[in-house]
Order: structure tokens, then C-alpha cells, then sequence
């Protein structure tokens, strides 16, 4: 048990040696000084560009970055350059807007082995579990919409056409995407319930011609 | 200038168009002096109570004001409704009033949306059930 942790924390140690080195590579051939508050002061100065929806976007100034890292319309997997990197970086590779988040999340970050470092691991700041498979919102939708189509009297088909039509987009961009989206599963029982809705709403207003039609005084 | 932003108020205002024009069209539908609704076609044809069964009653009293009566007619529509108005209220103070950034969206794992829908079922065969506790749960 005490040799387990004792690797543990070796590994830890080695991680967070490579991380630190690694670093210093970095702010070395951005030509920032290794001190983390110098190199921050710096960077409050440049103009930053990044890559989105197969477009480059900016400048946009650091404090601009920051804020569309908090309203979530930049990821840590988006690419980013600025003048003096060699080549552009994913988000979570640039220091500068790790130790903004190490700041945010100064308590998670202090509970942790790594925050021995300025720079947290990356689990720590990750948005979502490492390794979580997405799930297709246009599944989810589908199945939300298909179950309001079964249980929507008179006007199943106002929920059960958006299901079918969410279902079909959903199984489409599942079916020919490359990496794995879940939702699958859901994709379906939204399209069985959605065209259940359908079928619902054509046997009414069938149901309704043919009391109209016998002029039976009919309540549907 | 900070700009605000108003999309919070869309969803609780479609909801509550949509339970209005609900209520409306089932008044069109029923009878014409206006002493009942109509009847769903799935209770027609089937006699069984559909989860969604009682839900133009509870529309009704929500609208009304008659919140107990809501509960009573659709436990299963009434606390959606609950539910959908506190998270549509803290998202209209936050971002609307507030002006605070809207929370991330953490990703929806979907072994809970299978949940909510083992639980929709669940509530459909209860309900169903012609004994008395589960006669709390019918319209």
C-alpha cells in the first residue's frame, strides 16, 4: 500500500516536472520571462487570434479571450495564436489563460496534488469528465418531443413532427460522424413515439371527415 | 453599454401560449354550451389513462389559479410545470436581470434522460392501478 502511494506521488512529481519544463519551453519561444505575474503582464498587451467554425477570428485582447472562455463560446480545445508563437496552440497548451483559471478555481485547484504549480492538470479545469462520450442534443430533443406527442391529446402531431424531424437529423449526423456521439438509442425511441403521434393525429382527423361526413353529431 | 439580454423570457412565455391554446382548443372541441370538454381519443378508444391524461384540467387550474386541483388532476404535468418555472426564474434573474453570463450547460448523460422516461412509464401503469392509492394519481 505505502509503496502504491509512494509511486503515486512520484508520478505526480515526474508529471508535474514535465509540466513545468514543458512551460518554460514555451514561454522561451514566446520570448515571455518564466515568471508567472511578469509573463501575465505582458500578455494583458496582446492580441490574440482563434480559430472557430473553420474561421480564424480577432484580435481580440487577452481580457477578451477570458470572457469568451466564461460564456463558454471558446473551449480549452480551441486553437489559439498570438505574434511570437511558433505555431498555433489548442487553449488548454497556452499558459497564460490556465493560470486565469487556476485563479478562478483557486479552491479545487488547492485541494490537488499539482497545485504545487501555477498550472493545474488538466482534470481540474476540464468542463467535463475526460473521456465523456457527447450526447446529441437533436436525440435528446427528438425523445423530449416524441414523449410530448404521445401524451398531447388533439394535437399529437404539433410535438410529433419536430420528433420525427429531430430523429432523422439526429440518426444522420450520428451515423456519418467520426468520432462517437451517443444518443443513438434515443434517436429511435424519439422517431417510434414522434411517428406514433403522427398516425395518432391522421386517425383523428380521419376519424373527424368521416363523423363529419355521416353529419353524426360526434365528439372527438 | 451593457445590452440585455432577453431569450430567458422566451421559453416560460411559449409555455405558457401553448397551455392557453390548449385550454382554448379543447373548450372548441367539446361541447358547444361549454358543460365539457373533449374527451382525449386515446381514453376513448383504449380506457386506459395516458400519462398526459388530466393535463388540459391541469392547465386549466394553473391558469385559474387552482394550483392543488392541478396537482391532483396530473402530478406528473404539475411538477414539470414547477420545475421548468423555477429554472426559466433563476435563468431570467441571472442573465436577464443580473446580467450574468449563462451557466455552462454540463453534458447530459443519457442514462437520465432513460430515468425520466423509466419514470413517465411507471407513472402510466400506476395510475392505471383501480385500487386506492394509485386512484390519487388518476385524473
Amino acid at each position: 500500500m505505502s509503496k502504491c502511494l509512494l509511486k503515486h506521488f512520484c508520478n505526480i512529481k515526474f508529471h508535474d516536472l514535465a509540466r513545468m519544463a514543458n512551460n518554460l519551453q514555451l514561454r522561451y519561444n514566446f520570448g515571455i520571462a518564466s515568471n508567472p505575474a511578469f509573463g501575465n503582464a505582458i500578455a494583458i498587451m496582446a492580441d490574440w487570434f482563434y480559430g472557430k467554425d473553420n474561421a480564424q477570428h480577432g484580435p481580440v485582447s487577452d481580457l477578451e479571450v477570458r470572457n469568451l472562455i466564461s460564456t463558454g463560446q471558446i473551449s480549452q480545445d480551441t486553437i489559439i495564436w498570438r505574434e511570437g508563437m511558433t505555431d498555433w496552440l489548442p487553449m488548454k497548451d497556452v499558459p497564460d489563460f490556465q493560470t486565469s483559471q487556476v485563479a478562478n478555481q483557486g479552491t479545487v485547484a488547492q485541494g490537488t496534488p499539482g497545485a504545487a504549480t501555477p498550472y493545474a492538470s488538466p482534470q481540474t479545469y476540464a468542463g467535463q469528465l475526460p473521456g465523456a462520450i457527447p450526447t446529441d442534443g437533436l436525440a435528446i430533443a427528438s425523445l423530449v418531443c416524441g414523449i410530448l406527442a404521445v401524451v398531447s391529446c388533439y394535437v399529437w402531431g404539433l410535438f410529433g413532427v419536430p420528433a420525427v424531424i429531430c430523429g432523422h437529423m439526429s440518426m444522420k449526423k450520428i451515423n456519418n460522424s467520426q468520432v462517437p456521439i451517443q444518443g443513438k438509442g434515443m434517436a429511435i425511441a424519439g422517431l417510434v413515439t414522434g411517428y406514433i403521434g403522427i398516425a395518432l393525429q391522421l386517425f383523428m382527423i380521419v376519424a373527424i371527415i368521416f363523423a363529419l361526413g355521416s353529419s353524426a353529431t360526434y365528439s372527438p | 453599454v451593457k445590452t440585455r439580454r432577453l431569450w430567458p423570457l422566451l421559453p416560460p412565455g411559449a409555455v405558457l401560449g401553448v397551455m392557453y391554446f390548449f385550454v382554448a382548443l379543447a373548450n372548441g372541441l367539446g361541447k358547444s354550451d361549454h358543460s365539457s370538454v373533449a374527451e382525449c381519443g386515446v381514453r376513448n378508444l383504449t380506457g386506459f389513462h395516458c400519462p398526459g391524461c388530466g393535463g388540459t384540467r391541469c392547465a386549466e387550474s394553473i391558469i385559474g389559479g387552482d394550483w392543488i386541483s392541478a396537482m391532483a388532476y396530473n402530478p406528473l404535468l404539475m411538477s414539470g410545470f414547477l420545475i421548468f418555472m423555477s429554472v426559466s426564474l433563476y435563468l431570467i434573474v441571472r442573465i436577464t436581470i443580473l446580467g450574468k453570463p449563462s451557466p455552462r450547460i454540463p453534458n447530459i448523460q443519457s442514462k437520465w434522460i432513460w430515468l425520466g422516461v423509466a419514470g413517465i412509464a411507471l407513472f402510466t401503469v400506476l395510475r392505471n392501478i383501480p385500487t386506492y392509492p394509485f386512484t390519487l394519481l388518476a385524473p
